[in-house]
């Protein structure tokens, strides 16, 4: 282990580096929700059309990526099934952002009986593990798109709102907020004018991996049958199928994986690429 | 230490009373009442006939009441579906869990510690570069197309190992087939961990080789091996510790996907089986138990943590 190893600090070119790699996510995440918004405009085929007698095809003129295994188009299964995946994902962290934004500011700033449940209930919540969690908010809202996104979002705004409860609590010290106070600015003014601008990297990159992991969790329960429901394709529900007919069919398990791990990868880099680019270091 | 141990004591009960009320709100006040009576084959006798067995009929102030007090004498209910007491359900797979989480663990650790170590000594390297790079797809891979890709590699293009199941049929085949059969669901479980761990593990030692200490072991020529091994690898598994503590509840999480894959007989495949046959009272079941073996760790790791980290000792 060479001796200058840890003397040697972060690369010149880090936040250059950082923002190539925004650029270059951005584009990746831009042709994927470009393919899933207009791709099904663009390229008309039912999506959910059986045709048993051309079942499990090879690409061809008619299907440009084949057929699965009761002859639906897999192209078109694929861009219905990001718009259900990018939608659930963008979706559910909105919620999450929404829930975990206030929730946080609630904690840092409306005392601290308000500190402690808030705290408390988000132990509670980090203690289930996400999967059940999601399970049991499914029965409440129901297996609909909608019922999706409550559910995924509804259960994991834990970490944000710690994250800005942590940062509130510090930024309160903070001589600009103590001069806006001292000149007669609200609580809630001092908060939104003030505070808030100061937790946007932080939270930005929190919500961006926030939207990876979504996906994840979507096509994970799509997959177990507990997310969006057949006929309507998803990226996880199309696997579902795909793993019944590995023996006859093992390309048809190849698309809608890579689909997913491309778009978590995109997000994942530019959450990377956010944090490299906000934080000095 | 004592107070220490009775504010983590108090904590944790608070913790596991929250989560009890919360999953029976989510069950009890789903829209249109518990979801075992949205069958819609169902004639209104039968509704009646099965709110009416299971107590559904009384007021949920009662029923909270009266399943607190079975939770309360250790009884966890009774499962629709299987028509035995969930304890019981749960008691029987439990060590088929425990068995695939402890090996994914163990195989996260053993893995991502040297590794993170070896990164952080050599930030920027060849291997630096494959590792964390490798760790930032597996991150982002569905478990479950992991694991198809597994079977399909591994079981039926090359079959080497097989394709599911905890033993061969009947159980027979002893030790040697029940290792076979962890191998697959075991490291595929062990991926999304062994990354994220060694993510932790990476910047916890970078971090550490820039203390003073490592500056003045370096100072006094103390051999690089020795720098990393006895003073970095010590300050930087404290996070990582943490770290363990967070990645639990994802873990059991992971393994619920990777056992209905392999269909690995286990709690998290019971509670996914559950969940699909609206077997709610099983689904709290498993939801709960899971909760209080995730606090009970996490104040286990409290412990580790006041045995590894003697600044925080002195402080309580």
């Amino acid at each position: 282990m060479s001796g200058s190893a840890s003397d040697r600090q972060r690369p010149p070119d880090g936040h250059a580096s950082a923002h190539r790699r925004i650029v270059s996510a951005g584009i990746m995440l831009g042709i994927l929700i470009a393919l899933a918004a207009i791709g099904p405009l663009l390229y008309q085929a039912d999506p959910n059309q059986l045709d048993l007698s051309r079942a499990g095809e090879l690409p061809g003129a008619d299907h440009p990526l084949g057929t699965d295994e009761a002859g639906r188009d897999v192209l078109g299964r694929l861009l219905a099934g990001g718009r259900v995946s990018l939608a659930v994902g963008f979706a559910a962290v909105a919620c999450s952002a929404l829930l975990g934004l206030t929730l946080g500011a609630l904690a840092a700033l409306a005392g601290r009986r308000a500190d402690a449940l808030i705290m408390r209930a988000t132990d509670a919540m980090l203690a289930i593990p996400a999967l059940f969690l999601i399970i049991a908010a499914l029965a409440f809202f129901g297996t609909s798109l909608a019922g999706l996104i409550l559910a995924i979002g509804g259960t994991s705004w834990m970490g944000l709102s710690r994250l800005v409860r942590g940062e509130l609590l510090a930024i309160r010290e903070q001589p600009f907020v103590e001069a806006a106070r001292a000149l007669g600015a609200r609580p809630w003014r001092v908060f939104g004018r003030h505070a808030l601008p100061h937790l946007l990297p932080s939270v930005s990159v929190n919500l961006t991996f926030g939207v990876g992991t979504a996906i994840l969790m979507e096509s994970a329960l799509s997959f177990l049958g507990l997310g969006i429901q057949p006929p309507a394709a998803s990226w996880g529900n199309m696997l579902t199928n795909a793993q019944s007919y590995l023996y006859s069919t093992p390309w048809l398990a190849v698309y809608p994986g890579l689909l997913i791990l491309v778009t978590v990868v995109s997000v994942n880099v530019l959450g990377d690429a956010l944090r490299d680019a906000t934080e000095p270091h | 230490m004592i107070p220490f141990l009775l504010r983590r004591a108090g904590h944790a009960l608070t913790v596991i009373l929250v989560v009890c009320t919360a999953t029976f709100a989510l069950v009890h006040l789903a829209p249109g009442g518990p979801a075992v009576l949205a069958d819609p084959k169902l004639s209104m006798e039968e509704r009646a006939a099965i709110e009416a067995r299971l107590g559904l009929d009384r007021p949920l102030v009662v029923q909270y009441g009266l399943w607190v007090r079975r939770l309360a004498r250790g009884d966890l209910g009774t499962s629709f579906l299987y028509e035995v007491p969930n304890s019981r359900a749960i008691g029987e797979r439990l060590p088929n869990t425990a068995l695939l989480a402890a090996t994914a663990l163990l195989l996260s650790v053993t893995l991502a510690v040297p590794l993170g170590l070896w990164c952080a000594a050599r930030p920027g390297g060849w291997i630096d570069r494959t590792v964390t790079g490798l760790a930032f797809i597996a991150m982002a891979v569905p478990t479950f197309w992991l694991a198809i890709g597994a079977i399909f590699t591994f079981a039926i293009a090359v079959p080497i190992f097989p394709a599911g199941g905890a033993t061969a049929a009947g159980g027979a085949g002893g030790l040697g087939d029940r290792l076979l059969h962890l191998v697959m669901p075991a490291v595929v479980l062990a991926a999304v961990t062994t990354a994220e761990l060694l993510r932790y593990m990476r910047s916890a030692a970078q971090s550490a080789f820039r203390q003073p200490f490592v500056r003045v072991a370096r100072a006094k020529g103390v051999a690089d091996r020795v720098i990393a091994l006895r003073h970095v690898l010590r300050t930087a598994l404290i996070p990582v510790v943490t770290a363990l503590g967070i990645q639990l509840p994802r873990l059991v999480g992971g393994a619920a996907i990777t056992e209905t894959v392999f269909a690995w007989p286990g709690i998290g495949r019971l509670g996914v089986q559950a969940a699909l046959g609206r077997d709610y009272p099983l689904v709290m079941a498993i939801t709960l138990f899971i909760s209080l073996a995730v606090v009970v760790v996490n104040i286990v790791v409290d412990l580790l943590y006041l045995w590894i980290d003697p600044r925080i000792r002195l402080e309580a």
